[in-house]
């Protein structure tokens, strides 16, 4: 799988949706009466991450997601309960899941295979496994794939989840995407390995066991532990820790940010993104930049 | 007073749709006897708005359109709307 551009729209939430639709007026003349947050945020993301380049009809898009449309969801589920009312024709609709990807499809006018996924704390790793798959077996030539989520509605609620204090985190929103061919030709790297591991001790072995070209970047998910990182860093002959959460902050499907991140900051490096979920198991994400 | 008669009535009812149907225009520019649903019609509304707009009005006015044929005659223009909600 080999990586031939980015695009990144990271940022704290703005409350008037406007914002977001001027944004994607710089890429597309299409106008998104009904579309909200979320989807203008895929949008936002997909855009940037071909502008200016031609993309292939039948691209795919794989948009990955840990929440979906958060905030429709919500406004849907308080309709219903709170104010005892029908829901909104606009907050329903868009609380369907593949209404992003439709909208990032039409505007691009993609006729590709059009996927939303979803796995927790691997969004992002899942999508490009099912990506890497679709590839082997030609269902796919080429494919945007994106993290996007939106952030957290307030400090409690990622205090909630997480276990830990939110002041540590910056809550960001972000749409992270990549445009994935098969073809070598005109790339800036490759995805080289997406392993998954049950527990530590199989991440540091596999590591040990294999090369890493140049210098080796070591980004890590929100739930992996200090001394989890530091045998991490002592694993990996010469690498050195890239904190993109302390640089970006944090959302969902940030392992997409880092990512994109690395590809921005680190030419003729090697990333190698280790994530964990709250069952305790991990996914090794490698990227190999020229 | 007849709804249609009713310059306030009929200036809530066109800032609800603008509201809720997320529209770029301004209500000043709205016809009180031109189409809103039809093809030639400038706002472009579709049958997923006349639902938005339906739901608007009963949570704001209290007042639910029941079947497809009354929604079609209801929403015919904003002076038909206005007698709606306001038949005397």
């Amino acid at each position: 799988m080999y990586i031939h551009s980015f695009g990144r729209f990271v940022g704290h939430p703005v409350e008037d949706i406007k914002y977001y639709k001027q944004d994607v007026s710089q890429y597309t003349q299409l106008h998104f009466r009904r579309a909200n947050r979320f989807v203008l945020l895929s949008l936002a993301g997909a855009c940037r991450c071909v502008h200016g380049r031609g993309i292939g009809k039948d691209t795919g898009v794989y948009l990955t997601t840990e929440n979906g449309n958060l905030g429709d969801t919500e406004a849907v589920l308080d309709q219903i309960f709170h104010q005892h009312q029908f829901p909104m024709p606009y907050n329903f609709i868009n609380t369907m899941s593949n209404t992003a990807s439709f909208y990032v499809a039409q505007s691009l006018e993609l006729f590709g295979r059009n996927l939303t996924l979803s796995s927790k704390q691997f969004s992002f790793e899942r999508g490009l496994e099912l990506l890497r798959s679709d590839q082997l077996c030609g269902a796919v030539k080429e494919a945007l794939i994106g993290g996007v989520d939106e952030a957290y509605f307030s400090g409690q609620q990622f205090a909630t989840k997480f276990e830990r204090n939110a002041d540590t985190i910056d809550m960001v929103e972000g749409s992270c995407w990549l445009l994935i061919k098969d073809r070598e030709e005109g790339a800036l790297g490759r995805v080289a390995a997406i392993e998954t591991f049950a527990n530590m001790s199989q991440v540091l072995s596999w590591m040990k066991a294999r090369a890493f070209q140049g210098p080796v970047q070591a980004g890590f998910g929100l739930l992996m532990s200090a001394p989890e990182k530091q045998a991490i860093i002592v694993a990996l002959p010469h690498s050195s820790p890239f904190d993109y959460i302390s640089d970006y902050g944090y959302y969902d499907s940030a392992t997409a940010c880092g990512v994109t991140a690395f590809l921005e900051r680190y030419q003729g490096n090697c990333l190698v993104h280790v994530n964990k979920d709250f069952l305790g198991q991990f996914v090794v994400l490698v990227i190999e930049q020229r | 007073m007849k709804g249609s008669l009713d310059d306030l009535l009929k200036r809530r009812i066109k800032t609800l749709i603008v509201e809720n149907c997320d529209l770029d225009i301004q209500i000043e520019d709205i016809d009180d006897e031109a189409p809103l649903f039809e093809s030639a019609s400038m706002l472009e509304l579709d049958s997923i708005d006349a639902l938005q707009i339906s739901i608007a009005i009963q949570n704001t006015f209290g007042i639910a359109i029941r079947d497809s044929k009354q929604m079609r005659r209801v929403m015919k223009s904003i002076n038909s709307f206005a007698d709606y909600i306001q038949p005397e």
